[in-house]
């Protein structure tokens, strides 16, 4: 899996190639982690060539739910396939993390 | 056969016989030679042979006796050996000059020439001379025969058995000058001399040892040249008394044995004191080589006896600078990221191992790959910084196992030139051994890790293993059937049922995310947390709010729990049920021959960490009829991959459970499972994975 960063103006851009396995999500997570400690309040996450993602990956989402409630830090997903998709609204996250279709409408989304 | 105390007391008696009874004979023979004596026995002493046998066998049995004696001393050292051989002698030559003086002062008084007191006073000498030239000849035997071979021991024992022919020789009134006695003397003599070259002790002894010796051998030698002396003046002195050729049976320098003996311990003591000369400039380097050796011994040994590293290092600098003398000396050991690990120095400060570091590696010296060596380090470029050390030659030695750099040992000395090839060639081998055993520590170290680990899964598993359900919950209305099989010796998922009052029934499913101890140790909890929650006849949200809460508390930042509960009515024939965030039940309708999914809003535990978690949890209640079937499963079911990475999927669970849904609940799973290893074309999957199937009747 690799993963990518790079800043638009104000929004934090997160990108996901591969599988979010048990080794992997280590990455995600330490990704997310800096964004969140450099004050980032807007974190978009690049789905589109996210394939598969396990239960550590989910966790990693998952993980950082109360401390983004809590500085105000908006996360919006996009680009999610549909098998991935599910695996969210299977385990409920769908109503907890924001997750937009494209990306247009996530920068929407992150903006409100 | 006789113990050796008796043999030796038998030489000894046999020895005093043998020489009273020829000094008795001496006597009277003597004696004759003054007139008008009349013997008081008659023996026939006039015929020197007789006297000559008794002289004969009073040697071969003194011989006899020291041969006997020394034999035991071979496991004394030859210290101690050459030490008594001089006491002996000694003893004797004062015995002799006693006897002198004695000899002297009778002559001053009445006994003035008395022809029978010389002769008593010789033939008493005889004793002295004979036990040293005895005792003298053994000791130089054992000393000889140090570090025997076959050969030499036979040539020993071929001269010792000519050496007591000659024996034979005294029996007969023969003089020395004889062609007969001089060629077997000669021979003899040569012989002895072939034999005196076998100094091979001369090399063990240390330095003081060797002066103590020559010392002692000198004056054994002077002792020897005076017997020899007083043999020769008093052959003389028969001679110049020629009081008739009686006299010659005491002449001791005419006795082949006793000069071959005495030629033979001249040349011993000659030779040993030119061959312990010759030895010293060599000594130290002789003395060098056995304490490296011993130092190696040491250090396999000490090595052997530890398994801690630090143990290792200080041995292995210690020794290494003990056997070149080094000045100074340090050892550094990185582990196996390539961190100091140890770093020991002696006679050179940590900032000046630093520095020399420094000029080496702008020098382009590598130190990490192979021996070095400089003759003199302030030759080298940039050295002004160690100008003021009085450091000279280095060797650097890097420490190996196969590829893997340990380390590096420096060794220092203060003179350049330092170090020649075969000290060099001491310390890569002192290197090596201590490398392997650095090594072999390490691997220790992470064997006792591994099988304490394994110990610690083998004891998680049968824990992980008891916490799953022996028998199931068995209702009059429903049959049910559940399987479960760990991806790893331990595993995450969970299933249970419990009787909750007269009339209802708790199915549960459940799967920890993730797997191994950490994700058993949560379902063990979770265990726990269900059985005492399940008993207070809540509503099923309400129940796995409870345990979100409870749960909340000790589950990781990162883990979650999806679960899945069931509550069975049987009395009014309803099921209640809460789906958290669990893969949707399959269900089959009997009435309307109809199989779709439980799929009701829902949310995993342990995601939502606060009050609102309940607000999340859709509960579905309805009637359940016979002939229906529930079909519930975790995610390692239908995410199981096949060979192109294809998952199993929830469409062909479907269709597969729709395929056999007349079956019992056993068979159903029997046959779902074989089409999930079917699917997979393996019988090894990659996650957990657990159904639980009832069918209602």
């Amino acid at each position: 899996m690799e993963i990518s960063s790079r800043r638009e103006e104000d929004i934090y851009f997160i990108e996901i190639d591969g599988d979010v396995d048990a080794s992997s999500a280590i990455l995600l997570d330490s990704e997310i982690e800096s964004a969140f400690k450099n004050g980032e309040k807007k974190i978009l996450v690049d789905c589109n060539r996210l394939e598969y993602i396990s239960s550590a990956g989910l966790g990693v989402f998952m993980s950082y739910l109360s401390d983004f409630e809590e500085k105000g830090v908006k996360m919006v997903l996009f680009g999610v396939s549909d098998k991935v998709l599910n695996v969210f609204k299977i385990l409920g996250l769908d109503s907890l993390i924001d997750i937009a279709a494209s990306k247009e409408e996530s920068v929407a989304l992150c903006s409100k | 056969m006789l113990s050796d105390k008796n043999l030796l007391r038998i030489y000894l008696v046999g020895s005093l016989l043998c020489w009273t009874i020829y000094s008795y004979l001496s006597f009277e023979n003597s004696a004759q030679s003054i007139e008008n004596f009349h013997a008081p026995i008659e023996i026939p002493y006039d015929n020197p042979f007789v006297i000559n046998i008794f002289l004969s066998l009073f040697f071969l049995a003194v011989f006899q006796y020291y041969k006997l004696k020394t034999i035991n001393l071979n496991r004394i050292n030859f210290n101690d050996l050459i030490w008594q051989g001089f006491i002996t002698g000694a003893l004797m030559f004062i015995a002799l000059l006693l006897t002198r003086q004695i000899l002297i002062a009778g002559q001053e008084g009445m006994l003035n020439n008395d022809a029978r007191y010389v002769d008593f006073i010789n033939n008493v000498n005889i004793i002295f001379i004979t036990v040293f030239a005895a005792k003298t000849f053994y000791v130089f035997k054992l000393m000889i025969l140090y570090q025997k071979s076959n050969s030499l021991l036979t040539l020993w024992k071929v001269y010792e058995f000519f050496m007591f022919l000659t024996l034979l020789l005294n029996l007969f009134d023969i003089r020395l000058l004889d062609i007969v006695t001089l060629s077997v003397v000669g021979f003899l003599s040569f012989l002895g001399l072939i034999l005196s070259l076998n100094m091979k002790w001369v090399a063990y002894l240390t330095f003081k040892q060797k002066w103590r010796n020559i010392l002692l051998i000198f004056l054994l030698l002077a002792i020897a040249a005076s017997f020899i002396e007083y043999m020769y003046r008093e052959s003389n002195q028969f001679g110049k008394n020629s009081i008739g050729t009686n006299f010659l049976v005491n002449d001791l320098s005419q006795k082949a044995f006793i000069i071959t003996v005495f030629i033979f311990i001249l040349f011993y003591c000659l030779s040993s004191i030119l061959v312990i000369l010759f030895n010293f400039p060599t000594s130290s380097v002789f003395e060098q080589k056995l304490g490296e050796v011993f130092n190696f011994q040491r250090l396999s040994q000490s090595i052997q006896m530890t398994d801690k590293e630090d143990q290792i290092y200080d041995v292995l600098l210690e020794t290494s600078m003990s056997t070149v003398l080094a000045d100074a000396a340090w050892l550094e050991i990185v582990d196996n990221k390539g961190n100091y690990s140890a770093f020991i120095n002696k006679g050179i400060e940590k900032y000046d191992i630093f520095e020399l570091k420094k000029i080496l590696k702008r020098n382009k010296y590598d130190l990490k790959t192979k021996t070095l060596y400089f003759n003199n380090i302030k030759k080298l470029k940039d050295a002004d910084t160690i100008g003021a050390l009085p450091f000279k030659s280095l060797l650097l030695v890097p420490l190996f196992f196969q590829t893997k750099y340990l380390g590096v040992l420096g060794l220092i000395k203060n003179l350049p030139d330092g170090f020649n090839k075969e000290i060099i060639d001491v310390v890569n081998s002192f290197v090596s051994q201590a490398s392997v055993s650095i090594e072999n520590s390490r691997l220790m170290v992470e064997a006792i890790e591994h099988e304490r680990y394994k110990e610690e899964i083998k004891i998680a598993k049968s824990v992980q293993r008891s916490l799953l359900p022996h028998t199931l919950e068995i209702q009059e209305n429903y049959l049910i059937s559940g399987f479960s099989k760990a991806a790893d010796d331990v595993g995450g998922d969970y299933y249970d049922t419990y009787k909750i009052g007269p009339n209802k029934t708790g199915i549960f499913i459940a799967d920890v995310s993730g797997h191994g101890t950490s994700a058993a140790f949560n379902m063990a909890q979770l265990k726990g947390v269900f059985h005492s929650l399940i008993q207070l006849e809540r509503s099923p949200d309400k129940i796995l709010a409870l345990a979100n809460d409870a749960l909340s508390r000790c589950l990781s930042k990162n883990t979650f729990i999806t679960a899945s509960l069931y509550i069975i009515d049987k009395s009014e024939r309803k099921v209640s049920h809460v789906r958290a965030g669990h893969c949707p039940t399959l269900y089959y309708s009997a009435e309307n021959k109809h199989l779709e999914y439980h799929e009701t809003k829902g949310l995993g535990i342990g995601i939502l960490r606060n009050d609102k978690y309940i607000d999340h949890l859709e509960i579905k209640e309805f009637d359940y009829n016979p002939g229906d079937v529930m079909f519930l499963y975790t995610d390692g079911i239908v995410e199981a991959k096949d060979i192109k990475g294809e998952e199993y999927g929830f469409e062909l669970l479907k269709d597969k459970v729709a395929e056999h849904i007349d079956q019992d609940p056993s068979k159903l799973i029997d046959v779902i499972i074989e089409s999930v290893y079917d699917f997979c074309d393996s019988r090894i999957l990659g996650d957990d994975y657990t159904c639980l199937a009832i069918k209602f009747v």
